[in-house]
């Protein structure tokens, strides 16, 4: 079961990744321009030797509960070009120590790398990336939610240039997928984000799931702040909650928390990303 | 339907499982949002939303004791007038692991018990009780350092090597449990030997040399047990006159060689790549033969005495062999390619027919000739898995071996190709997973099919129930579904899993 909800491409810490907003933005005051918006959240710093525990709550329909905990962890290539990232499975018992290994390359055309460690077979085995709008791990999030996305593959407008949400001034900006590729990945018709200004990340998104005609939300909220290892500080979001509404009705609801958050730890190295040592 | 002809049918009916998926995925549904019924377009409502707050505990202690019990039952779909309880088995497995820094240290232990043998508990012969009835063994029991690039494991342990999931020529460190082919856990399968495994880790690379200190060739199916090729040959001379003469003998398994012995040690060494786009890797070994050969008994000794001794014997042989995988969009293509050099091998026919009448003096005639002769095999894997319509994964593997010196008139079906067929599909964010597997011997399934269905429903975190059917189509040819003429069976299962400490 675990291999095929694992499967998908950028998973792992790159839900970190996203939602690790810089301060410090190369971005114009006043600026309309959406797709300038979207790419200065790409080109933020992130972080990088981070480790994390990643508690995830899922509620179905009929009230029944599933958690899941995994430990994970993650590192950028020097060029920034690579990400590494490592996720191993604490609980439930029965997937305890199920460990999903991403190289993540930022060239779009290159195929991610990935590997599946299944305590069952005793050995790593190299998995396909390409299905990414799946549901990650059983949640209300999608694979496509937790990577970054090429503005390029979107037809982006500035619906509003200001919108409090949570008491943040945020940008709402809604995306259509225009190429193929970003359809496939994403199965959405369009999406929408609202955008904190102060953060540099999502406080809220809304998307319309192509698939059962259902519209899921994102809720971002607990931001922390971090210090890179040049001394800058970024914000965190710790805590996501995502719910899949089909007909006006709540299907799923998904609460996400991240703790145990370390940045810079000289112990996350390239050796722990190695497929052969899994 | 000829027996032939019904796993082409079952393949067609996966294969048209998978098109309608697929079609059914292909159909692009309308963009325009105004069909979904939504609020108003910018709105966004929380109000319903229910407030989860996770609890799991975290952690910290470098011990940790895990652990899961099953029940499983089984009923033969095609004794049901007679005995019908095939299985009643319950199981517990305990993990205790310490793992500190560089340090990891594991202690492993099973026990299962099966009554079903309770029920004409006088039809079973002692072997059969003994191998099915009850089991309690060690796991995994080793300690391991990993200091900087090296990683060292000393004890009983569990090495996987090779591509395959399922089949694969290259994965011959552990031995099996072979007891029931088909309805084994993967957990199961393996089982750990004693061994000292040393891995030097350089980048993508991994060098890696193994000693295997304990000679174990795995829990195999008894003579006259459920599952035993060697039930049905002796089954064969029942309905003639010698049957009451064999019906009174105990038939037990015996392997020549000792568990531990100096001179069987056995040397594994391997290199694998694991890196970008692709994984490969060579391996080469001289062990002892897993399968063994066997010396059919005397006339004589069939006769005489109320225990007759199928003593295996497993000769060393050298191999080498070579793996990878490779990823191309939705398709994972992984192969193996393994030469066997010198390898004891049995020949002759164990499939003879036997006439009805006969008696002790024709014995001699009869009992089927098996010889041992070496030869030199190539062994080969190709496997294609595709996981292109999101919750739908499927799997074609394909084994085949080669003669390339040696006698032509086998005894067992070793270079017959093996073709399996997986589909699994999950429904309710993974909480449902229905499964499908099927397995031929030959091309035209001259050695025989399996077919499995199975549908498990996650209950709760760790709990598991599962129900199933399995069925089997020996064939004329002796090998491991020869004989298995009224073996289709319904399974369930219940698993928990549990973590103590």
């Amino acid at each position: 079961m675990i291999r095929t909800a694992l499967r998908g491409g950028g998973v792992g810490l790159a839900v970190v990744i996203w939602m690790l907003p810089s301060l410090v933005m190369a971005l114009p005051p006043g600026t309309k321009d959406p797709v300038a918006i979207m790419q200065a959240m790409n080109d933020r710093d992130v972080g990088n030797q981070a480790t994390a525990t990643m508690t995830i709550l899922v509620e179905d329909d009929a009230g029944r509960t599933r958690t899941r905990v995994l430990k994970t962890r993650t590192l950028k290539s020097k060029d920034g070009k690579i990400t590494w990232q490592r996720m191993r499975f604490e609980s439930p018992a029965d997937v305890r120590g199920t460990t999903l290994l991403t190289h993540d390359y930022e060239d779009g055309a290159k195929q991610d790398d990935q590997w599946l460690y299944l305590p069952s077979l005793k050995k790593p085995t190299r998995i396909a990336s390409s299905e990414k709008s799946g549901s990650f791990m059983g949640t209300d999030l999608s694979y496509s939610d937790m990577t970054q996305k090429d503005p390029d593959d979107y037809d982006l407008t500035l619906l509003k240039e200001s919108v409090e949400v949570g008491g943040e001034d945020c940008w709402l900006i809604e995306g259509r997928p225009r190429t193929k590729k970003a359809k496939s990945e994403t199965g959405y018709v369009k999406s929408k984000f609202w955008i904190s200004k102060r953060f540099f990340a999502p406080m809220q998104a809304k998307m319309w799931v192509r698939d059962g005609k259902k519209l899921k939300y994102l809720k971002f909220s607990d931001y922390k702040a971090f210090k890179g290892a040049d001394g800058t500080s970024f914000w965190v979001v710790t805590r996501i909650r995502a719910w899949t509404k089909r007909n006006k009705k709540i299907e799923s609801t998904t609460e996400l928390h991240m703790t145990q958050l370390k940045y810079n730890q000289p112990g996350v190295t390239r050796a722990d990303f190695d497929p052969s040592r899994l | 339907m000829t027996q032939a002809r019904r796993p082409v049918v079952v393949l067609i009916v996966l294969g048209m499982c998978a098109l309608y998926c697929a079609a059914a995925s292909a159909t692009p549904p309308s963009d325009d949002t105004s069909e979904w019924g939504d609020d108003d377009d910018d709105e966004f409502d929380e109000s319903d939303v229910p407030v989860l707050t996770p609890t799991a505990a975290e952690s910290s202690s470098p011990w940790s004791l895990t652990g899961n019990t099953r029940t499983r039952f089984g009923v033969w779909a095609e004794r049901l007038d007679e005995r019908p309880l095939a299985k009643a088995r319950q199981s517990l497995d305990l993990r205790l692991e310490m793992a500190r820094s560089m340090w990891l240290f594991r202690l492993e232990g099973h026990g299962e018990y099966d009554a079903a043998y309770q029920v004409d508990r006088d039809t079973y012969d002692q072997p059969t009780l003994d191998a099915y009835e009850w089991l309690i063994r060690s796991g995994e029991a080793f300690g391991r350092a990993s200091p900087g690039n090296v990683q060292v494991t000393l004890g009983r342990q569990i090495i996987a090597w090779g591509e395959g999931d399922a089949l694969s020529p290259l994965d011959i460190i552990n031995p099996r449990d072979n007891r029931e082919p088909g309805l084994a856990d993967l957990d199961d399968l393996r089982l750990p030997v004693l061994a000292t495994r040393l891995a030097l880790f350089l980048g993508s690379h991994r060098l890696e040399l193994v000693g295997v200190h304990e000679s174990d060739f795995g829990l195999q199916p008894s003579p006259r047990g459920p599952f035993s090729p060697f039930d049905a040959v002796l089954s064969a001379f029942e309905e003639t006159d010698l049957g009451p003469l064999l019906s009174q003998k105990t038939f037990r398994l015996t392997h020549l060689q000792e568990r531990f012995s100096l001179d069987q040690q056995e040397v594994f060494f391997r290199w694998v790549y694991r890196g970008k786009g692709i994984d490969v890797g060579f391996q080469a070994a001289s062990l002892l033969d897993r399968q063994g050969v066997f010396a059919f008994p005397k006339p004589d000794d069939l006769l005489a005495g109320d225990t007759v001794d199928l003593a295996v014997d497993h000769r060393r042989y050298t191999t080498a062999g070579h793996s990878g995988a490779w990823v191309l969009d939705a398709f994972v293509l992984k192969w193996e390619l393994g030469v066997d050099v010198k390898r004891a091998v049995n020949t002759g026919d164990l499939a003879a027919e036997i006439p009805e009448q006969v008696s002790a003096a024709d014995l001699a005639g009869l009992v089927p000739t098996v010889g041992v002769d070496e030869a030199t095999l190539v062994n080969s894997m190709v496997a294609v898995t595709w996981s292109g319509i999101q919750d739908l994964r499927l799997a074609l593997e394909i084994g085949k071996g080669w003669m390339v010196d040696g006698p032509d008139n086998l005894a067992m079906p070793l270079t017959d190709p093996l073709i399996l067929v997986r589909a699994s599909y999950q429904l309710m964010r993974e909480r449902l997973q229905l499964g499908a597997a099927a397995s031929m011997v030959g091309w035209t399934a001259n050695g025989g099919w399996l077919l499995r269905g199975e549908a498990s429903y996650e209950v709760h975190d760790g709990l598991k129930v599962g129900l199933g059917y399995v069925t089997y189509q020996p064939g004329d040819d002796f090998g491991l579904l020869y004989g298995l003429n009224d073996h289709d069976r319904f399974f369930t299962w219940l698993r928990w899993d549990f973590r103590v400490l």
